[in-house]
């Protein structure tokens, strides 16, 4: 299983790796970018199961790089991790075809909930 | 109820104090208590704006080593003792979960901007009209800090 994190902070990328051991999901090869275009490249060289990406990210963001995959044809399972938390932005996710919404702040319990049926499979 | 700019609530300091406590909770595994006062001359501020329908600013100020322990925290860093681009990364995105989280409590379509920081003492951050709708204080075994959540009250009356 390869799992593609998407955020503009180095930060965020390591709390969703830790967060990702913290759930128990081990034996993941976890990778990182730092945008939607960062992404993109890093697709072109390796195919994932699932990425996880932030919203708001310079150059592109995360509702443009799904925006992107889907007119693209790719089937790659897509999904939010976000401190967007309104109503109007999970609405906009799923009517784009992401997969789940997590918000920020998220836990452990959380990723295992909402990630344990996409990632056991 | 969905929150209209018409029938916004003109003061945010018990949303703050919410958010950051369980931001604090469930990312730092720390408490964190509403002080009275706000900290003398904090050095390191990080900045996000408010744009679309509510046009304002976030920010949190802190000093370096309350910098330094938070980041610590929020990235399980122990080997983390000095204020470095990390440092600023983490805090950076500390500010980005609390305001995104007080953006659900502003008006619909409203957008959040990139984290920015400044150092140092010696400067004001000004925001045109601007309004101080929620302020409020903390301290924790990590460090204290302050948040303000400004409008631009000039804007955004010219939105409504």
């Amino acid at each position: 299983m390869k799992i593609l994190v998407v955020d503009d902070s180095k930060a965020m990328r390591m709390i969703v790796r830790r967060t990702l051991r913290e759930a128990g999901f081990h034996g993941i090869e976890v990778s990182e970018a730092g945008n939607g275009v960062a992404a993109l490249e890093a697709m072109q060289s390796a195919s994932f199961d699932l990425i996880l990406s932030d919203w708001n990210m310079p150059e592109m963001n995360g509702i443009e790089l799904l925006g992107k995959l889907t007119s693209e044809g790719r089937t790659t399972k897509l999904g939010f991790v976000t401190s967007e938390s309104t109503e109007e932005m999970k609405k906009m996710a799923t009517e784009a075809g992401a997969q789940f919404f997590i918000t920020k702040p998220f836990t452990a319990d959380v990723f295992r909930t909402v990630l344990g049926s996409i990632l056991n499979n | 109820m969905t929150p209209d700019s018409k029938q916004i609530e003109r003061s945010y300091g018990e949303q703050i104090d919410e958010v950051v406590g369980s931001v604090f909770r469930t990312m730092l595994e720390a408490d964190v208590a509403a002080t009275p006062q706000e900290h003398p001359d904090p050095a390191v501020t990080a900045l996000i704006a408010f744009g679309g329908k509510w046009s304002g600013g976030f920010e949190l100020r802190l000093d370096y080593g309350s910098a330094v322990a938070l980041a610590r925290a929020f990235l399980q860093a122990e080997d983390m003792n000095e204020f470095n681009d990390d440092v600023r990364d983490a805090i950076g995105e500390l500010a980005n979960v609390i305001a995104g989280n007080l953006k659900a409590i502003l008006p619909l379509g409203t957008t959040l901007g990139a984290p920015s920081i400044v150092e140092g003492k010696d400067y004001a951050i000004r925001i045109c009209g601007q309004h101080i709708v929620g302020a409020s204080s903390f301290a924790s075994s990590l460090g204290s800090f302050d948040i303000r959540l400004v409008e631009d009250m000039k804007l955004n009356e010219r939105v409504q």
